[in-house]
């Protein structure tokens, strides 16, 4: 019978400094193994370095864009130092795809608001790349996106790219501070900038990522603008280890993240209760 | 024993109704009405829970320290001060001079309800709510343990402890009980490196168990409880006391007896013997 | 197939019969279940050993692959399959053998934990029903029962007259009575009745129940947790103990070039269990403790279909400070 706790093996293919503490990976299946592999956006998978072990990251691409796979990884303890002290053609495990995906399915037809926060943008640009690569199928495409400070911008060059597509309204910031001379986007934290933007409620579905402080914000000014919690998509962080619902870790009220989640409305969300 | 538990009543009502403290630290009956268990008693009303009997062994100084002890708290802001009575048996009023010395807390913050049996302590309780006798038949045991041990060969005794050590689970209640597993990372959780995994193989439970050993050399205050605790009945206490005999042959220190003296193993006196250096 | 009788030197020779076919495993001291080289090692006197079976099915540390790097190329290899050594697990109380269809389903969940149930196939539980539970049991309040039949093979129950009545209830059970026939006799409807009232007898015995529904009405947000919680040391005995708890953790042992990927027993009463560098959910002790209660007692339900505790009693025998699961469960109601 098949191990479910053993990994694909894949290689390094490139390594991209996104900011001082972040990179992101894009790796490739080894020998083929990629070839019964699929993905949706929102899922994420149990990447490890063989000897320091394994860590949760979403998959940071969109589906319409393999075979590879990427994930952007911020540098904070054991297995994430591993992760940066890789090099192209070095060999990781990865297990997946695990967890439930963004429902891109319900959002056809719709307005779509992305808020992301700092390395929170990574699962939000595996969904906004999918939408772009199906652009008809959804109305208004908005990024509001924002780091503390210009060098804490992820995937700049695409958010250049964003900034310059016409059926993408890309609004970027920092934070009060983080402006450099050469910044021509919004100065301000992303819920202040959120209002600004002040998104209609109407036929719109808003999907955001960041650090729990933002998230907060954003919601309460989600509720300001009338938006009511079915339509507001996150995906949630938690301490995981299996990814199949079986060690306990990721366990919050009835739901566990890996299972459950990582992708949640923030209806669902209510009904869980507050842990953090 | 009726007079002690009155006078711990009596004690804490009075310190709770002055207001003089926030928390009174006790034992309860349990609620197998048998097997006293700690009790925190923050109203005057609810004095009557407290008791004190020959079956209260927790060392509650351990409630006092850690991440998240009474006086040493991460979650409370640092100006919000919690004053604490504490029902403290003889081997907790050991403990107390040994934190002391360690900087834990501030002997104001505390207010001692002393229970005391006549071995030396280096600190005054605040009030000596009971006498009790020293439990010599405890020592006797111990001691008796310790000299069968000390009959056996070098390699009969390695394979003792080897089979004690394969038993343990790595529960970590010998250090969650303790007051001086205070650390709040504390090395066995530590994953950078890895110092000891947490796989309970022999080697690994050697690494656990010793190393806590070494970590409260000339510290230990003898309360027995790492001992009663473990549930797969590894005894634990042989160690400690061993260590707490080793370290009074080797430096003439025993912990909790002298509030002035330096810990041994944390002090440097030119006269410390060096005969290990060979 | 019928119930059994069977006498209890009887009980001592089948098992001599069985070590020599396969492995035994009884409670052989007051701390374990392990293998018995002999009938006479087997402690059936005490009600049951500090540690569960469970692991048994689910060891302590199991390696779940090895990694062996060569040059440029990592080799990874399934560890070897579980010992298919066919195993009879004999001396565990009906609590205990209830706890392995209650795990069954999360080791099964969606992706199936192919080394745990391989060990579940091989093993055969005989279990001997208490005839004398003690103080800090509660199965009944769980469903289950000193003579439950619930995830054993075989009950034994013991008799007036010195037999055990055997129930022969699953397939494993039958085989194995089938092939030492020779030590069993036939019961008839007397001892079947003197069964049955036994049970009746030892259910009563039990001290102290507790209303399940009462966690229905559970408030998560009640300030009682942390009155119930404050003396809680925050050790791992009652997850490591408890037959039923099954969180676990996965390191990687060894170094880059070789080593071995394994899960380890872990418990949410650990402050590292949901400790990262973005937060810690659960900061405080009581908070860790409502969240084991909650999770055996409502959320494991609402996902299996089954309470994650079969009333074995050791989490409130061995607790250092002696919480009592059942005064927790009444105390939060809403």
């Amino acid at each position: 019978m098949e191990n479910i706790y053993k990994p694909r093996l894949m290689t390094v293919e490139a390594v991209t400094q996104e900011t001082s503490d972040v990179k992101t990976f894009r790796l490739a299946f080894n020998n083929g193994d990629g070839r019964d592999f699929c993905f949706e956006a929102g899922q994420f998978g149990l990447f490890s370095v063989f000897g320091q072990g394994e860590a949760p990251f979403g998959i940071a691409n969109s589906p319409t864009r393999g075979p590879h796979i990427e994930c952007s990884i911020k540098e904070v303890g054991k297995v994430t130092r591993a992760f940066h002290d890789l090099n192209p053609g070095d060999t990781i495990g990865f297990r997946g795809p695990y967890g439930r995906s963004f429902p891109i399915e319900e959002m056809r037809g719709q307005n779509l608001v992305f808020v992301g926060g700092g390395i929170g943008l990574a699962p939000l640009r595996s969904l906004l790349w999918n939408c772009i690569d199906r652009r008809d199928e959804f109305r208004d495409i908005t990024l509001v996106y924002g780091a503390r400070s210009v060098a804490d911008l992820v995937y700049k060059p695409e958010l250049e790219e964003w900034n310059t597509m016409e059926d993408v309204d890309a609004v970027l910031t920092v934070d009060p501070g983080g402006e450099d001379e050469n910044w021509t986007g919004e100065v301000g934290f992303v819920p202040t900038v959120l209002e600004k933007v002040q998104p209609s409620p109407e036929n719109t579905t808003v999907i955001t990522c960041g650090p729990p402080i933002m998230i907060k914000f954003v919601l309460l000014s989600l509720a300001n603008m009338h938006f009511e919690p079915e339509q507001i998509i996150t995906t949630l962080e938690m301490k995981m280890k299996c990814g199949l619902g079986k060690c306990g870790r990721c366990n919050i009220g009835p739901a566990y993240v890996c299972k459950h989640g990582p992708v949640f409305s923030y209806a669902e969300l209510q009904a869980l209760p507050e842990e953090y | 024993m009726e007079a002690i538990t009155e006078n711990i009543r009596r004690e804490a009502r009075r310190l709770l109704q002055e207001e003089a403290v926030d928390v009174v630290i006790g034992y309860q009956p349990g609620w197998d009405g048998v097997q006293p268990v700690p009790v925190f008693v923050d109203q005057a009303a609810e004095v009557d829970k407290l008791v004190y009997n020959e079956r209260c062994t927790h060392n509650l100084a351990k409630y006092l320290v850690g991440r998240e002890g009474y006086l040493t708290s991460r979650f409370r802001p640092s100006d919000q001060i919690v004053r604490v009575a504490l029902v403290a048996l003889p081997a907790t009023l050991r403990a107390i001079v040994a934190l002391l010395r360690e900087y834990q807390f501030d002997r104001a913050d505390l207010i001692l309800l002393g229970i005391v049996d006549g071995t030396p302590v280096g600190i005054e309780p605040d009030v000596e709510v009971g006498r009790i006798a020293a439990d010599t038949a405890k020592e006797e045991q111990i001691r008796a343990q310790t000299e069968e041990l000390d009959g056996m060969s070098l390699a009969e005794r390695r394979e003792w402890w080897r089979e004690q050590f394969s038993k343990c689970i790595r529960c970590y209640a010998c250090r969650q009980v303790c007051p001086f597993c205070y650390c709040e990372q504390c090395i066995a959780d530590e994953n950078q490196p890895q110092w000891i995994e947490r796989s309970p193989s022999l080697w690994n439970n050697m690494g656990w168990n010793l190393i806590r050993a070494y970590h409260l050399t000339g510290r230990c205050s003898g309360c027995g409880e790492c001992d009663r605790v473990c549930p797969v009945e590894i005894p634990l206490r042989l160690i400690n006391s061993r260590m707490l005999d080793e370290v009074e042959a080797a430096f003439g220190f025993v912990p909790g007896r002298d509030p002035d003296a330096e810990p041994a193993l944390a002090a440097f006196q030119p006269g410390d013997t060096a005969g290990f250096i060979r | 197939m019928d119930a059994k009788l069977l006498e209890r030197e009887q009980l001592l020779r089948l098992v001599d019969a069985l070590i020599a076919d396969c492995e035994v495993i009884a409670p052989a001291d007051e701390s374990s279940f392990s293998a018995v080289a002999s009938a006479g090692e087997m402690q059936l006197a005490q009600l049951k050993p500090a540690k569960s079976p469970k692991e048994l099915v689910f060891p302590q540390r199991e390696v779940l692959l090895r990694y062996a790097l060569a040059g440029d190329e990592v080799a990874l290899d399934d560890p070897p399959p579980p010992a298919a050594v066919d195993r009879v697990l004999i001396g565990t109380r009906p609590c205990d053998a209830a706890a392995f269809p209650v795990i069954d389903s999360l080791f099964g969940w969606d992706d199936v934990d192919a080394a745990y149930f391989e060990r579940r196939e091989h093993t055969t539980v005989v279990s001997i029903a208490c005839d004398q539970p003690c103080e800090t049991c509660f199965c009944t309040s769980v469903g289950g029962s000193p003579a439950g039949i619930e995830g054993s093979d075989l009950l034994l129950t013991p008799l007036r007259e010195g037999n055990y009545h055997v129930q022969v209830i699953s397939e494993r059970g039958r085989s194995l009575v089938e092939r030492y026939e020779r030590f069993f006799r036939a019961s008839d409807q007397a001892h079947d009745r003197e069964r049955a009232l036994l049970e009746d007898e030892w259910q009563a015995a039990i001290e102290r129940t507790v209303d399940l529904d009462e966690i229905e009405m559970a408030d998560f947000e009640s300030p009682v947790w942390e009155t119930l919680a404050q003396a809680c040391v925050d050790c791992g005995i009652c997850t490591f103990l408890c037959p039923t708890c099954h969180c676990f953790d996965i390191q990687d042992e060894g170094d880059p070039n070789q080593g071995e990927r394994v899960r380890v027993w872990d418990a949410c009463t650990f402050y590292e269990y949901t400790r990262t560098h973005a937060g810690q959910p659960r900061p405080t002790h009581y908070r860790r403790y409502r969240q084991r209660i909650m999770h055996k007692f409502r959320y494991y339900p609402e996902n299996m279909g089954k309470v994650l505790c079969v009333g074995c009693g050791r989490c409130i025998q061995y607790c250092p400070v002696r919480i009592d699961l059942r005064v927790v469960l009444e105390a939060v109601r809403g």
